[in-house]
């Protein structure tokens, strides 16, 4: 049984609960769990980015020795997975789309005879020629990636025209006539990397078929009961006999909200009767991961003299791979950023998403979020530099205020977008001089708060200990491990190392819309928050009985409820539950928050026009550059970010801090290459992630204002700090080595080369 | 696939001889490992030199420092001999990957897996490094490093295996200069390796390697000849370092960087590392 003492309040830190097992090597992960009778699965994909295929003969492959199961075209569902438009099967059936598509699944007695067997299955492919760019794709007479277009079903905000399969646009004011009365206008064209979550366990999924016709699925996903559904729908399952038991995750950063090796191990397992294993290699991962959208933008901008801004046009093409998949979150949020956090009075805001003949694309942490902020705040300081303007007064001159409205009409209230500006500035030193080859630049955004559904169970049983039921699962972010329990540890005057936490199985039925949009302590937060109060209020009406006392003059303190002021006059709350002979559970759900209001008038198919909670950031960076190599050395990042309420500051700073090096590797290495074969760099060797030689400074601040609907007033907040950062760092480059490339990753062959083709324009 | 773990360098050769090409020789295994998992047809017999201790020592005799073929970066780095007397290697070795990596990756393994861009094999080229090579066939042989690279193109020496290699020890200056990407990690983008004798103003025994410009590690004989036997100065540097990047460099468009981008970076960092090894002697510090 747990000691008990002591108790956390919410605003004082906790380090996260699952901290000293991943530490100590003692987290289990999917890829530790070894059934004894597992069968072992190995994929078959594509050689090829675009081919027919012709026919798929499994009958050698079924042949040989240890096979047990394989899943194919032939013998799973024809029907398609639904991310708004209908464009993608599970296995693909005419055509492959990108290389690295998986066409068949093998489940054997063992890896090497599951692999063995994979490349029996005879795949005969006529090789078509592939898109592999936007251009490509955009071009007259472009061999269509998805030639039966027409014919998809998809939802009412859905745009598709041949390769185009997203259209979203935000019009407000005549920006032509705003621009011809401008003093300055600039244009600036920008080109974004694809880029990996870098999560570092690769996807890994056990799924076993259950004698009552359900399925188990052991999985380290990011959306346990939202996949639980999407793979119930998909094989017609009664989803509440599909149980997803969520391990310990090794990052997610987005990567892991739709499934990968659950979907397969799931195809094998239903063929079968024993568990079915299926865990990545890095390269498999590689080629199955889901990246940050690579893509292009241009923009236009003009200001008067005075550096007011008058109007933006801002255009966004963005490369989604083979099927459109998550890839309308990213434009939607591209063009809600291209012109925030600023007083624009005519703007023209658009986002183009394009099929290619590559992997998938999806929703890596604030998805679009660092493409729109890198190319929105190079291009705002090249306006700045234009005007003869301090970039940090041109964009406090034209920040948001209290009662702006958003360029979709949102009228805005707790706007800090100068105090994070303000913040970061000073952090970094604005105003100090720095030594030739030294730099900073600053960069500001805004962000939102995603309130999805969640439940929450708590309870505290007769031995005295405290069990939390969340649906949301722990994939890193601290949320579930952090700053639920000191939530329920809050209300119930309890050690929130002592919760025993049970996270992410769908058999507890406490659903959760996964973690996902800045959502998981917002969202349940609240639930969980909601069932704390429902015990708390329990425990006190029994504790009003127990002790003889009027409710008011009881407290819950150190896992008691003791009379105030009198510590001996107390009961443990273990003997509450033991008297009342049942434990004391309470259950909590989100109340549905309805989206602020907007002017519908302003954008075209758009479904994420309003935004919840909105929150602002700062980033400023000092930077060093040796223009003779282009290295660039990042010294210190600095962001002042408004939080709301910090539930759990610990963890907010965290999100901080590692938003801050992440954006690091955006925004100086991080880029993944295709080839015709597909992703070429599929492993950390070649996939640079910044090392901690690489990590800079990071001064994290916490602006709070209180959002009036999270919980305590809380906003989302491991978003927002991967957006700025790289852009603070470009144009800290250009302040430093008056030159940037207008590409990211900069890596430092564009650095030299954007300082030398200015050199060279001078001569 | 069989395995072995010879205790002595002749019974390594035994099985070299037996296994042929079909022989892979284990010492770190950082590349090795590579090659098995994506394709281990080819091999027959895997054979793991860690047990023949006599590949671990280092020591210094004769005016010569002898290291062992599996003796790791990390103690390449750290070990008082080398640094006294081979500060460039153990500069270059300190410079690799990170810490685990580098107390695995052996000289010998780093010299035979033909990487351009290994920064022991451009500091052991700089350093006029030997190499004392076992074979079945015959007894050791010592031959300079380029040499045994150059063997190694045209793919010669299954039957031998590299016991030591030999740095001279003299007088010099030195530096090590490296271009990555990100800061840690990574195999250079270009690496430059610079050794010389001073004599007063002039330089003697110039000897400038190359990594990352080439299909191996190349000397930059052009420009050590702009140096050799003529006093030092800020004009001759420069016109080493271009003499370096267009003429000994052989650097081709890759997925990490383009011919151009490398071929400036050897001009830089050969500049650099003139002035870093001999700044005093011209006045010409960076």
């Amino acid at each position: 049984m747990p000691e008990r003492s002591g108790s956390a309040t919410i605003g004082s830190k906790l380090p996260r609960l699952d901290s000293p097992a991943k530490a100590q090597g003692q987290a289990v992960y999917v890829a530790d769990l070894q059934p004894q009778d597992a069968l072992a699965a190995a994929l078959l994909r594509s050689p090829h980015p675009f081919a027919r295929i012709v026919s798929i003969d499994i009958g050698d492959a079924k042949q040989m020795p240890g096979v047990r199961a394989i899943a194919y075209s032939g013998n799973t569902p024809a029907k398609s997975l639904d991310f708004g438009i209908k464009d993608q099967l599970l296995f693909p059936r005419d055509l492959v789309r990108y290389a690295g598509e998986p066409v068949a699944a093998i489940a054997a007695e063992t890896e090497d005879q599951a692999r063995a067997a994979a490349t029996a299955v005879k795949v005969a492919y006529e090789p078509l020629a592939p898109v592999l760019s936007i251009e490509e794709a955009l071009a007259p007479g472009a061999p269509l990636v998805h030639p039966d277009w027409q014919s998809y079903e998809k939802g009412a905000n859905r745009v598709t025209d041949r390769n185009i399969c997203g259209l979203n646009r935000i019009r407000r004011g005549d920006v032509t006539a705003a621009l011809a009365r401008a003093d300055a206008v600039v244009e600036s064209s920008f080109i974004f990397s694809a880029g990996a979550p870098g999560y570092l366990e690769p996807r890994a999924a056990i799924a076993l078929r259950e004698p009552d016709g359900g399925l188990t699925v052991w999985c380290g996903s990011q959306s346990p009961y939202g996949n639980r559904d999407d793979l119930a729908d998909f094989f017609g399952l009664d989803p509440q006999r599909v149980r997803f038991i969520n391990q310990f995750v090794g990052g997610g950063f987005g990567g892991k909200i739709l499934m990968a090796a659950e979907w397969y191990a799931a195809a094998l397992a239903l063929q079968c009767d024993r568990p079915v294993r299926l865990v990545f290699s890095r390269h498999e991962d590689g080629l199955n991961l889901f990246p940050r959208h690579g893509g292009k933008a241009t923009f236009r901008s003009g200001a008067s003299k005075e550096g007011r801004l008058l109007g933006m046009e801002a255009a966004f093409f963005f490369d989604t791979g083979a099927y459109v998949g998550y890839g309308a979150g990213t434009a939607l949020i591209a063009t809600m950023l291209a012109s925030a956090p600023y007083r624009i009075p005519a703007v023209d805001l658009s986002a183009t998403l394009v099929y290619t003949n590559k992997q998938v694309a999806g929703s890596v942490r604030a998805p679009g979020g660092p493409q729109a902020t890198f190319a929105k705040e190079l291009h705002i300081d090249e306006l700045a530099l234009a005007l003869g303007m301090d970039p940090l007064e041109f964009r406090l001159r034209n920040a948001w205020q209290d009662g702006d409205r958003s360029p979709t009409g949102q009228l805005l209230e707790g706007v800090r977008v100068k105090e994070t500006l303000e913040e970061a500035a000073r952090a970094i030193g604005w105003e100090a001089r720095r030594a030739p080859g030294r730099g900073v630049g600053i960069a500001c955004s805004w962000w939102f708060s995603a309130c999805g559904r969640s439940e929450a169970r708590v309870e505290v049983r007769d031995d005295g200990s405290v069990h939390v039921h969340s649906g949301n699962p722990e994939v890193g972010t601290g949320s579930a491990a952090g700053a639920l329990p000191l939530i329920v540890a809050d209300r119930l005057g309890i050690d929130p190392t002592a919760i025993v936490l049970t996270l992410g199985d769908t058999a507890t039925q406490t659903y959760d819309g996964g973690v996902g949009g800045s959502a998981s302590t917002f969202s349940a937060g609240q639930a969980v928050k909601a069932a704390a109060e429902d015990v708390r209020r329990q425990l006190l009406e029994r504790a009003e009985e127990a002790l003889e006392a009027r409710r008011d003059d009881i407290e819950l303190r150190e896992g008691r409820a003791q009379v105030r002021g009198a510590a001996d006059h107390g009961i443990p709350i273990g003997e509450l539950a033991a008297q009342a002979g049942t434990p004391i559970a309470g259950r909590g759900v989100t109340e549905e928050i309805s989206d602020p209001e907007f002017d519908a008038s302003l954008v075209q198919s758009h479904d994420f026009a309003s935004w919840l909670a909105p929150s602002f950031v700062t980033s400023a960076a000092e930077v060093e550059v040796d223009a003779s190599t282009g290295r660039v050395v990042v010294h210190k990042i600095a962001t002042a970010q408004d939080v709301g309420f910090a539930v759990n500051p610990a963890g907010v700073v965290g999100q901080i801090e590692g938003g801050a090096v992440q954006a690091l590797g955006y925004g100086l290495c991080e880029e993944l290459q295709f080839g015709p074969a597909g992703i070429i760099n599929t492993g950390f060797h070649d996939y640079l992630l910044p090392t901690i030689i690489d990590a800079p400074k990071v001064e994290a601040i916490m602006v709070e204002s209180p959002s009036g609907a999270g919980p305590f007033g809380m906003k989302g907040v491991g978003e927002p700090p991967v957006t700025t950062p790289a852009a603070a760092i470009g144009n800290a480059i250009r302040n430093a080595a008056g030159a940037v490339p207008y590409t990211v990753p900069m890596t430092p062959e564009r650095v030299w080369r954007a300082v030398k083709d200015r050199r060279d324009s001078r001569i | 696939m069989q395995y072995f773990e010879p205790n002595f360098v002749d019974e390594a050769l035994v099985l070299l001889d037996r296994f042929g090409s079909g022989a892979r020789l284990l010492a770190g295994g950082t590349r090795l490992g590579f090659a098995l998992r994506s394709d281990p047809r080819d091999v027959a017999a895997l054979i793991n030199l860690k047990r023949i201790r006599e590949l671990e020592r280092v020591e210094e005799r004769d005016g010569t420092l002898r290291i062992g073929a599996l003796v790791t970066a990390q103690r390449i780095a750290t070990t008082p001999v080398i640094r006294e007397h081979a500060p460039l290697l153990a500069r270059a070795a300190g410079s690799m990957g990170a810490r685990q990596l580098r107390s695995i990756a052996t000289v010998g393994g780093n010299i035979c897996s033909g990487d351009p861009a290994s920064d022991l094999v451009v500091a052991l080229v700089a350093c006029g490094a030997r190499c004392e090579i076992a074979g079945v066939e015959e007894p050791s042989r010592v031959l300079p490093l380029e040499r045994w690279l150059d063997e190694r193109a045209t793919g010669v020496q299954a039957k031998e295996l590299i016991g030591w290699v030999h740095v001279p020890v003299t007088q010099h200056v030195a530096a090590y200069e490296k271009m990555t990407q990100r800061r840690a990690f990574e195999m250079a983008l270009v690496a430059v390796a610079f050794r010389a004798q001073r004599e007063g103003a002039a330089l003697r025994d110039v000897r400038i390697a190359l990594g990352g410009v080439g299909p191996a590690v190349l000397r930059a004989r052009g420009a050590e000849a702009v140096l050799s036997g003529a006093p030092l100065s800020a004009a001759s540097a420069r016109e080493a370092a271009r003499t370096a990047a267009e003429r000994d460099a052989r650097p081709r468009d890759d997925a990490r960087a383009s011919a151009e981008y490398r071929r400036h970076l050897v001009t830089t960092l050969v500049e650099r590392a003139i002035r870093n090894a001999c700044g005093d002697i011209a006045g010409i510090a960076s």
